[in-house]
């Protein structure tokens, strides 16, 4: 068509161009059109000039994103051109300046130093003179309490509102910056006094006494607030100063070194999970003769018994089965003698340093009852594992063991948890064994023994590590479990009253009943907005500028501080997501144990199951999806509202809807965490990097370093690619103190230097030489906490916001209406196919620059 | 000027492999070394590069003290060899302590009486049971340590061994010296076994046991 046009060298060239763009792949209409433009280039410019060349030459690197030809690229190419012209290829990036931040460097530091003089003067002069200190600290609380309540009740005009607001938050930010422990001593304060007066306020300026439908709403999210705020100053206490406790060193003697009787009970867990626990506890360093391991089996399962007479531990089977774990434990205890009790869940793998590391404490304190260490999991639990975050931010249990432990050892309240622990015999004895009366048997164990005047200690070291629940029912299972017995325990044998605690232990034990109470406040704080929305109930009988001017400080300032005070931990606002997710679940358990708490029957955690593909677990997620469903309709009433309603409403509408919005973002969280995705490993692997090496069938001998291990097969660094054929035998070294062990395995995967080696069926001595090289090696679980980000609470909202909106749009995908996302999702996609594309200053060395858009 | 001596408690334990091997390997740390051969049998050579047929060596010098220098063989910039030279009757002695120039001397030790100048003596052993019996007749120095080579951790009774001496509190090494087939065929190559086959965990070993000779010993980590 075109060869009446054009010259018939032209029109071969473009006929050669048009075949080479449709051979890439590119459509009749794109290629066309493509080679329209050609033409039209080498018509209009003069494209074989120099510098033309040159841009020719490098149109991969200035072009990125056409590798295919396609119909719109003409108008990409244009885009792509201005974009190049005008952008500079090394942003200038937005800095502030260099004066300034040396100014504040050098202030926040200064400030810092000063506070931690004046903190080791005080702490100096406590030591010295403990009743002068006790005095003046008394006297100190004493005006402090007076100003602080002449603080919180004085009424302010919202104009001197908002001056006090922006004055507080600047010295959080400031104190934010400074380092040491008085610093956060002091956000807690300013925290704590914007918080109390946010409470004030609302007992007595925002009630609408009038209207018994906005009555009863206003009454039961003041008692939720009020919940919240009781769970944040106890929190404060209970967290303000950690005490860190370090290992106690025992008698150089090993002969006078206690006897330990260590139990493992178990009921219905597979016996290959139980096989490791056993044989890290005979890795243990102990003398041999002053431990026992025994296993308690409330299955009575030949197969278990077969195991304990091989491996040469004690069995104990009994033939009643009441009480569950603290029956067991209570049957065994009747044929143990020994001086110390440890007791191990039975996927919980000490290491060999357990016993040494924590036995110390009991010399150095004659009236200590119980030692407790964290439970580290190697496996992810179903939070990291649905959302892929595995060692990317701490787990939901870091708080706990990493922070609210350490708390209450401070005031000596620590408890003991059910595992990785060592209790005292003699103590146990006095109580009448471990406690039966409640389903949370461990807490309820401890609380006796503090009753009686026995102290606990918290070592903050990993010395064991264990399964994490395997699926978000099973989590929830062990939650509830666990929610119903501290009610119980609440109900039955309260902290707050009877004998034998002091104040410190007192308020611990109850803020961790309190915390389990969170069920119903969290699902009137999921609900509060629609009251308003929806009913048209003044839930806050306040102007929108007054809520705004006091409920966003009070969240500002306890987000900031709980960032500074918890942020190694536990990043902001993940707390709100794990909290949500249980919420349904545990409201009705702890209500009818705060009621009656002898009903309710005990159900064992699901451990070490498999779950085969992605699904959303309907039965576990119907009550987000109830809950979001009602928040839907709240917005749809709110937008309604603002159209047709009063305009002095708009702004509380608008802050109404705000709220409504932050309420859907938690819940996509938890929707996201429901859905279940792949896990096809039987065996969870385990992160741990180690020297080793790797012998092959010629004798050749080759460093490498051991990533991840199981107890199917290893991963392996090698320093060097090898030349390794699949399913060849080779052999791993790997050492354990002294001794070197070699374990046979089959080359599984070869990728560079990445190997993968399954390893060989072994005997019970190599299995036992595997365990001890492995997951008991003294220092395996020691960089639990390095690595994960510092907390960034922005990020860590935009970080959920994209997951909960992204589960909505999986929801949605997979929905009805799903072809309408679909459809969405590709136009979308070509939309941004058009966006210019960042080109690297080194594009000639042909180096690919990271994109923000892709595809 | 550190100073190492190693000598196999028997023949046959693998020092000269030994010694050449950590030369190499102290010379990539950076440290200008020599290699002291002292032995009649004059093997040292073999695995620095040394022609067989070349005689020269300290036991063909009238006087080692001053004219030591002109029977050294470089093998390469910063690691030379002093070969023995084959001859008979000659004797290590005070010419010894004339040697300099260097941050680290390697001695090459034959069964027998060890010199007398101030070194740090690796007593080169493997976890056998003819070691076992030797070092319960030997006679122990000052400072002495026993290095294990030839390890393999499939075989029962090395380890056994290795944790009775342990236990009976000889002086052992931490380091322990695998059985590489790198080393053997090295020697075959007429290469140190750091050049042989660099990735090699020999290889890797004996930069560890290097850095501690560099180290001068001590209780450095080893």
């Amino acid at each position: 068509m075109l060869a009446w046009l054009l010259t018939p060298t032209v029109s071969l060239w473009c006929s050669r161009h048009y075949q080479g763009l449709r051979r890439q792949g590119g459509s009749r209409l794109g290629s066309a059109g493509l080679t329209l433009v050609w033409l039209l280039a080498w018509a209009l410019f003069p494209l074989e000039r120099h510098g033309w060349q040159w841009v020719l030459g490098h149109a991969e690197g200035l072009y990125p994103h056409l590798a295919r030809p396609r119909v719109g690229d003409p108008l990409r190419i244009l885009l792509q051109s201005l974009w190049i012209i005008v952008r500079r290829p090394k942003p200038i990036p937005l800095r502030w300046p260099a004066s300034w931040q040396r100014a504040w460097q050098w202030g926040t530091q200064a400030l810092g130093r000063f506070l931690i003089r004046q903190e080791e003067r005080g702490l100096a002069a406590a030591r010295a003179t403990p009743r002068e200190a006790r005095w003046k600290s008394v006297l100190l609380c004493a005006v402090a309490g007076t100003l602080s309540l002449l603080c919180i009740t004085q009424p302010f005009t919202l104009q001197a509102q908002l001056v006090f607001v922006i004055m507080l938050m600047g010295m959080a930010f400031i104190l934010r910056a400074v380092p040491g422990r008085y610093p956060m001593l002091m956000m807690m304060v300013l925290s704590l006094t914007v918080s109390c007066r946010y409470i004030w306020w609302r007992y007595t300026s925002t009630l609408d006494w009038f209207d018994p439908v906005s009555l009863t709403c206003g009454l039961l999210l003041l008692a939720a607030e009020t919940y919240a705020w009781i769970v944040l100053l106890l929190g404060y206490w209970q967290t303000a100063w950690p005490l860190n406790r370090p290992p106690a060193p025992l008698p150089a003697d090993s002969a006078q070194w206690p006897s330990v009787d260590l139990m493992i009970p178990t009921y219905n867990e597979d016996l290959a999970i139980v096989k490791g626990t056993v044989y890290a506890a005979l890795a243990l360093d102990w003398p041999a003769d002053k431990l026992t391991v025994w296993l308690l089996d409330d299955g009575d399962r030949a197969s278990f018994r077969a195991f304990a007479e091989e491996a040469g531990i004690r069995y104990v089977a009994r033939p009643t089965h009441e009480h569950a774990k603290a029956g067991n434990i209570n049957h065994a205890l009747k044929q143990a003698s020994g001086d110390l009790v440890a007791i191990f869940d039975c996927d919980h793998l000490p290491t060999r340093s357990f016993l040494q590391m924590t036995v110390g404490w009991f010399y150095r304190d004659p009236r200590l009852g119980v030692v407790q260490t964290p439970h580290h999991f190697f496996s992810a639990d179903p939070f990291e594992h649905n959302l892929q975050r595995f060692r990317k931010m701490p787990n939901e249990g870091a708080l706990f063991y990493g922070l609210v432990q350490d708390g209450n050892d401070m005031w000596d309240a620590s408890f003991f948890c059910g595992s990785c622990a060592v209790i005292k015999r003699s103590a146990l004895d006095e109580i009448g064994g471990i406690a039966v009366e409640t389903v949370t048997e461990d807490a309820h164990t401890s609380l006796r023994l503090h009753r009686l005047g026995y102290t606990s200690a918290y070592i903050r070291i990993p010395l064991a590590a264990g399964l994490a629940t395997e699926s978000l029912s099973a989590h929830i299972g062990q939650r509830i479990r666990w929610a119903r017995g501290m009610v119980q325990i609440l109900r039955l044998d309260n902290p707050l009253f009877g004998k034998g605690l002091n104040l410190g232990q007192r308020l611990c034990y109850f803020n961790a009943m309190l915390h389990f109470l969170s069920g119903i406040p969290r699902l009137i704080f999921l609900t509060a907005p629609l009251a308003f929305l929806i009913l048209h109930a003044y839930i806050i009988y306040a102007p929108a500028a007054a809520i705004a001017l006091y409920m966003l400080p009070h969240i500002f300032h306890s987000a900031l501080t709980n960032s500074r005070l918890q942020g190694k931990v536990r990043h902001s606002f993940w707390g709100e997501v794990y909290e949500t997710v249980l919420a349904w679940y545990i409201a009705r358990p702890t209500t009818v144990a705060l009621f009656a708490p002898h009903k309710g029957k005990f159900n064992v955690t699901a451990k070490g199951g498999m779950t085969e593909e992605v699904y959303l677990d309907l039965s576990v997620s119907r009550p987000y999806l109830i809950l979001i469903l009602l928040n839907l309709c709240g917005l749809g009433f709110g937008i309604w509202r603002i159209c047709t309603g009063p305009a002095d409403e708009v702004l509380t509408l608008i802050l109404s809807m705000l709220w409504t919005l932050y309420n859907m973002t938690i819940l996509g969280g938890a929707l996201a965490v429901a859905f279940e995705s792949r896990q096809v490993r039987t065996n969870p692997r385990v992160e741990m990097v180690m020297p080793a090496a790797i012998k092959l069938a010629n004798g050749h001998l080759y460093p490498c370093t051991l990533k991840d291990y199981s107890n199917g097969g290893v991963g392996v660094l090698l320093e060097d690619a090898l030349p390794l054929a699949d399913k060849e035998r080779v052999w791993l070294l790997l050492r354990h103190g002294q001794r070197e062990q070699a374990f046979a395995a089959k080359v599984q995967r070869v990728f560079g230097r990445k190997l993968g080696l399954e390893l060989e069926p072994m005997a019970q001595a190599q299995h036992i030489a595997f365990i001890q090289c492995t997951f008991a090696r003294a220092d395996t679980w020691s960089l639990w906490q390095q690595r994960l980000g510092k907390d960034r609470p922005l990020h860590s909202l935009l970080d959920i916001t994209l997951l909960g909106w992204g589960a909505y749009w999986r929801l949605a995908r997979t929905s009805p209406i799903g072809f309408v996302c679909i459809l969405f999702e590709k136009l979308a996609r070509w939309l941004l196919s058009f966006v210019p594309r960042r080109v690297s200053p080194d594009f000639r060395s042909g180096a690919p620059t990271t994109q923000t858009v892709k595809g | 000027m550190n100073c190492v001596a190693l000598q196999g408690i028997r023949g046959g334990v693998g020092t000269s492999s030994l010694v050449a091997g950590l030369a190499l390997a102290a010379r990539e740390q950076g440290a200008r070394v020599l290699a002291v051969d002292l032995c009649q049998d004059n093997l040292l050579g073999i695995h620095l590069g040394l022609p067989h047929a070349d005689a020269r060596g300290w036991s063909r010098l009238a006087d080692p003290a001053q004219e030591w220098r002109s029977a050294l063989h470089h093998y390469e910039e910063g690691l030379d060899l002093l070969p023995h030279g084959a001859q008979s009757g000659a004797s290590a002695g005070a010419w010894l302590q004339a040697l300099e120039g260097y941050d680290l001397v390697l001695l090459d030790l034959p069964m027998g009486p060890v010199p007398e100048i101030p070194c740090q003596l690796l007593t080169v052993v493997n976890a056998d049971a003819n070691c076992h019996v030797r070092l319960h007749r030997h006679v122990w120095a000052v400072g002495e340590r026993l290095l294990v080579t030839q390890f393999t951790s499939r075989r029962a009774l090395q380890q056994d061994l290795l944790d009775l001496w342990q236990a009976a509190g000889l002086p052992l090494l931490g380091l322990r010296l695998h059985r590489d087939e790198a080393m053997a065929e090295a020697m075959a190559a007429k290469q140190p076994v750091g050049r042989y086959a660099p990735t090699s965990l020999i290889a890797h070993e004996l930069a560890s046991l290097a850095s501690w000779c560099l180290g001068a010993g001590g209780d450095g980590p080893c």
